[in-house]
């Protein structure tokens, strides 16, 4: 049964790269990759469904395919968000936040970043003002605004700002107020800009709080902060849950980094960066030392210590001299003067 | 209908008006029609020195001569003495335009009169009929201007405030000229039609000669498709590049061996882009020591042949490239102090140009990041947002917020990298330490340390293109209960490649040798 899962996930990984890398420019593949992002998700939730294969398209079969396991296509990813880009309007801030989801559980990997170079910020502002009408995208910039002002209290908005009041009292603006509104937003985000280097993360200017969030949570694992992450994490469950895995993921990406730096780890650091404590870790440890050669080891007076897997990086003397070999295809030059 | 400009919808006023000059579209001075007459029978003939002579002497120095500001003449004047010959017209087409963006200001419809131009001589050379031999010099400019034209274009249509209404009336109208799918598409067709990544292949395996003769047929075939092909990855890699999408400009890149001569390496202006955006994306993607590998190597090379390029057309933008690529080397090196990758020539041009500020950039104060701002928004690529832009009022320009994006997102990451040097300048000093003293050393308590120590291991391993940990650490460590062991790494030199070549270069001597006779 698992190596049968097993199999059918890399098909469906191999499906929908095949896919992205016969059309890689092409607008039409857009809503089979919002599925395949949807399904890789969802799968609890349309486990039990029964997909009725009509469509040809062979991305419909590949959805149907991975109801029931998990895959990741960075390429797939990409490919979607690359579309998103090129038309902003078709744009699905529900799929762009599932696609940081799944990139942040590909740590040490940097997907993430990958993924935010490609979300343009103002999408929302410039070219999908919510059908057009002015109200609406009033409404959406005061949202932003709203947004942007978290923990902008010491900050103060420019004085060109009292604009503000226009919203209390519901008024909608001409064009001519409202051309300086725009202004006046744009000034207040180059002054946010400027502040960047003294901002904390929670300044962020993002278009959705959702965002907001997965942000927050790549930067506490990309500085290594797990206590902070877990616990933001537990705030976030209606984002971090949606994804099978998610927890998992995060604990094998924090195993990594530990075992990069450590050769023995206090239980304590251990615990707090998998999110792991009590009986729960004594099971895991206990799991670990029988599969991945893991070594307990009884700490004098002070806590228990874990002896982790040698590699290269924890015990530098095992890395590999690189000087001493060649590629195959370098010496294949020579060849012709050999002979 | 292309050639009869209308110069009414221009937006650049006086020196663009044909009057004030006296441009006269149809007016063929004797030494252009020389030039055409001659082109066009070297490219007949297929003799493709005297092409490359024409195109990258004479041309420059009609150019110099008689057009310095003004176009040249129109193709339909000079089609006459060219038998109306079609794919001559359209290459004499594209130089045209490229003259035209070099001195001029383009107006938008000749923007999109270009992009027709370039539309036909793709269809025509992805068609199969052509059957030329055109420099390598030539077919590069060709992808290169394609790439520039595309950029220009989305930087021109981004700044929506200042547009006319005829402008927007006629952007409405052409919304397919420089469209994105447009341009990446054509790039990929050229790619797959020239079926150039199977050619590579199969050279590997010794079938199939493409390297070995710089791309050109000597058999009677053309170079066109294949070598536009070729080039054509490393266009995809720079469009890449623009739009932020770093990952998949490398993917785009990688049938070529850039640690290897090629093709790409016959052109100094293909060689140059391809390095400068290779690094830049492995500089954005945290691959610095693969990125300073490759910049340190393009930079000695351009160190040791500047002299030669002088005279050339491109010889300005080389320079520019040039002192990019020492701010993007600056920006690795402060991130990642692996000096000894780089060689001792390099290295000195690098701290007469960014010495102090290196030093300053490694203090990671508010003065630091603005240097790293300064120097990334001086070096970056003209990145570009793709979409179409909004045409219901009030008009906003959009020309710099792909720009922003990049620039934030980098110096996020510098500031996520900030405590990292204060950990380096202890790991340098001490080769064991308990994590209580180093604690107190950088003035931070046990467990914050704990972090700072686990950021360095993890910003300074990176995940290559096969998912392969790589450290890219000068000072490595590893930490035994609380205790600290510092490790400091040498860089392995690759003697190996270095005999390679030196066989390769020797048995090429040897056989010079033979070749001459002597009685």
């Amino acid at each position: 049964m698992g190596i049968e899962t097993q199999k059918q996930q890399s098909s469906v990984a191999e499906a929908v790269e095949q896919l992205v890398a016969v059309n890689p420019y092409n607008p039409d593949i857009l809503p089979d990759l919002e599925n395949y992002v949807n399904e890789q998700l969802n799968q609890r939730i349309f486990g039990f469904f029964h997909f009725a294969s009509v469509n040809v398209n062979p991305i419909t079969v590949v959805c149907h395919n991975q109801v029931s396991s998990q895959t990741y296509s960075l390429d797939a990813n990409l490919c979607l968000l690359r579309l998103y880009q090129f038309e902003p309007e078709r744009l699905s801030t529900q799929i762009v936040a599932r696609i940081l989801v799944k990139a942040l559980m590909a740590m040490p990997a940097p997907d993430f970043s990958l993924c935010l170079f490609l979300i343009p910020e103002r999408v929302v502002l410039c070219l999908n003002p919510a059908g057009n009408s002015l109200s609406h995208l009033v409404s959406w910039i005061l949202r932003a605004l709203r947004f942007t002002m978290v923990g902008e209290a010491n900050m103060g908005l420019p004085d060109q700002c009292g604009f503000c009041g226009m919203n209390q009292e519901g008024d909608v603006p001409n064009v001519r107020n409202f051309l300086e509104f725009l202004n006046a937003i744009e000034d207040f985000a180059t002054i946010i800009f400027y502040h960047f280097s003294r901002e904390k993360i929670s300044r962020f200017v993002q278009m959705e709080e959702q965002f907001k969030t997965l942000i927050v949570l790549s930067h506490y694992l990309e500085t290594a902060r797990f206590r902070q992450f877990w616990d933001e994490a537990a705030k976030s469950r209606h984002i971090v849950e949606a994804v099978p895995g998610f927890e998992h993921a995060i604990q094998a990406y924090a195993l990594h980094v530990l075992t990069l730096s450590y050769q023995k780890v206090p239980r304590s650091v251990l615990a707090e960066s998998i999110n792991i404590e009590g009986l729960s870790l004594d099971k895991f440890l206990e799991h670990q030392a029988t599969n991945s050669g893991w070594i307990l080891e009884k700490g004098q007076g002070r806590g228990q210590l874990i002896i982790l897997p040698q590699n290269e990086f924890n015990h530098p003397e095992l890395k590999k001299s690189t000087a001493d070999s060649i590629p195959l295809d370098h010496i294949t030059r020579i060849f012709p003067i050999l002979s | 209908m292309a050639a009869s400009y209308d110069y009414e919808d221009t937006v650049v006023p006086s020196q663009q008006q044909p009057d004030s000059l006296g441009y006269d579209p149809n007016f063929v001075p004797d030494s252009v029609k020389s030039f055409v007459v001659h082109l066009y029978r070297h490219i007949r003939e297929k003799n493709v020195y005297e092409i490359h002579q024409m195109y990258e002497t004479s041309f420059q120095t009609l150019s110099d001569r008689m057009f310095k500001d003004s176009p040249w003449p129109s193709v339909d004047a000079v089609s006459q003495f060219v038998d109306n010959d079609h794919v001559f017209c359209l290459l004499y087409r594209e130089m045209w335009f490229r003259h035209l963006y070099a001195r001029l200001s383009p107006t938008l419809k000749q923007r999109i009169d270009s992009w027709d131009n370039y539309c036909s001589l793709f269809q025509v050379v992805l068609h199969g009929v052509v059957n030329m031999q055109l420099p390598n010099q030539w077919l590069w400019d060709m992808v290169d201007e394609f790439v520039y034209q595309f950029q220009s274009f989305c930087q021109y249509r981004a700044k929506m405030k200042s547009k006319t209404e005829q402008e927007i009336a006629l952007l409405k109208q052409f919304d397919q000229a420089w469209n994105v799918y447009g341009v990446l598409n054509y790039l990929q067709a050229l790619v797959e039609k020239s079926m150039i990544i199977q050619i590579l292949e199969q050279e590997k395996e010794g079938l199939e000669q493409f390297t070995a003769t710089d791309g050109y047929d000597y058999n009677g075939g053309s170079n066109v498709l294949k070598v536009l092909g070729y080039f054509s990855m490393v266009g995809l890699l720079r469009v890449h590049c623009l739009l932020g999408d770093y990952h998949t400009g490398l993917k785009c890149l990688l049938p070529i061996d850039i640690t290897q001569q090629g093709v790409f390496t016959s052109v100094i202006g293909s060689h140059i882009t391809t390095i400068y955006h290779y690094g830049f994306a492995n500089l954005m993607m945290r691959r610095y020591v693969e990125a300073i590998r490759e910049f340190n190597k393009i930079l000695l090379y351009i160190y040791k042949t500047k002299q030669y390029h002088q005279k050339s057309p491109q010889y300005e933008q080389i320079l520019k490239k040039n002192e990019q690529m020492y701010a993007l080397l600056a920006i690795c090196l402060s991130l990642c102090p692996q000096v000894k990758l780089v060689d001792e020539a390099v290295n000195s041009q690098l701290r007469e140009k960014y010495g102090e500020k290196m030093l300053r950039m490694q203090r990671y104060d508010d003065e630091a990041f603005a240097l790293y701002d300064e120097l990334f928004s001086y070096a970056c690529p003209k990145f570009i947002t793709p979409s179409a832009p909004s045409y219901e009022e009030p008009l906003v320009n959009y020309n710099q917020d792909a720009y922003r994006l990049q620039l934030k997102l980098f110096l996020y990451e510098v500031k996520q990298q900030q405590l990292l040097s204060g950990v380096r300048t202890f790991l340098k000093v001490y080769s064991t330490m308990s994590l209580g003293k180093l604690a107190t050393y950088m003035e931070v308590d046990e467990l914050t340390l704990r972090t700072i120590l686990m950021t360095y291991k993890h910003k300074t391993h990176s995940v290559d293109s096969d998912g392969k940990i790589i450290s890219n650490a000068d000072f490595d460590f590893y930490i035994d209960d609380d205790m600290i062991h510092v490790v400091e790494s040498k860089p392995a030199k690759q003697y190996g490649d270095y005999f390679l070549r030196q066989i390769v270069k020797l048995e090429g001597v040897m056989n010079d040798m033979d070749r001459i006779k002597l009685d």
